[in-house]
């Protein structure tokens, strides 16, 4: 029997942005991509999803494998950088009715991990560090972030359910929102 | 999201689990109700 040793003993840390969505009366983090929402207080497993929720379900029925795989995009994705998650903090990326705020973190990511040219995709998942953009200003919508639903504050309360930081973060933009939570002492505060 | 081309595949086993279980506190000792027949009331003496 051939047992390899683990290549680090430690999770990784990525970046990665969520949308906020009720579920059941209480707030979960969701991927912008994917509408499976990530359990609190449990880890959140990586299955290849690719093409079944775009409707393209004979891809998967031929295709099907354990993630991530190697050779296909599936896996629980986190960036070496906030900026690559920043992206789908716009409010030109896919909007969906049922989300009521889009917040950026840190994620810890282990068990098999692929490690790819600026990021991670990994097999198991959960959130380290939120934080929840509170709009400054009237100049929230127009510079690429949307209005939350709900006031920052209440879901800044709601996702303390995680059990991790959870940060108010006052911001006029998705650049400012990526340059503050990037700064390396705003991870020790804790909402 | 783009993180480029895959580079290797590692395994990585956290020492510590990087999930925050939920703290179940023991619960308090609740005092019964007493159940039993009251004790009867001292009369005073005429």
């Amino acid at each position: 029997m051939i047992v390899s040793a683990p290549d680090y003993v430690g999770p990784l840390e990525g970046w990665r942005a969520w949308h906020v969505v009720e579920r059941d009366g209480a707030l979960r983090l969701v991927s912008p991509l994917y509408r499976t929402a990530w359990p609190a207080r449990e880890a959140f497993a990586a299955a290849c999803r690719r093409g079944l929720e775009q409707g393209v379900s004979l891809y998967h029925a031929r295709t099907r494998h354990t993630a991530p795989a190697g050779g296909c995009g599936c896996g629980i994705y986190g960036s070496f950088e906030p900026a690559h998650a920043v992206a789908y903090m716009s409010r030109f990326f896919k909007h969906r009715e049922d989300v009521v705020h889009r917040v950026i973190g840190t994620v810890s990511l282990w068990g098999e991990v692929v490690e790819c040219e600026s990021g991670w995709r990994a097999s198991r998942a959960y959130p380290r560090r939120i934080y929840v953009p509170r709009p400054e200003g009237r100049r929230f919508f127009f510079r690429g972030l949307r209005r939350p639903a709900l006031p920052a504050a209440e879901i800044a309360l709601a996702l303390a359910d995680y059990g991790v930081s959870v940060q108010l973060v006052a911001c006029s933009s998705v650049d400012e929102l990526a340059e503050i939570a990037s700064r390396p002492d705003l991870g020790q505060e804790a909402a | 999201m783009h993180i480029g081309e895959p580079q290797r595949t590692v395994i990585v086993e956290p020492v510590e689990d990087p999930v925050p279980r939920e703290v179940r506190l023991p619960k308090e000792p609740v005092d019964k109700p007493e159940t039993g027949p009251r004790e009867p009331e001292p009369v005073p003496a005429p």
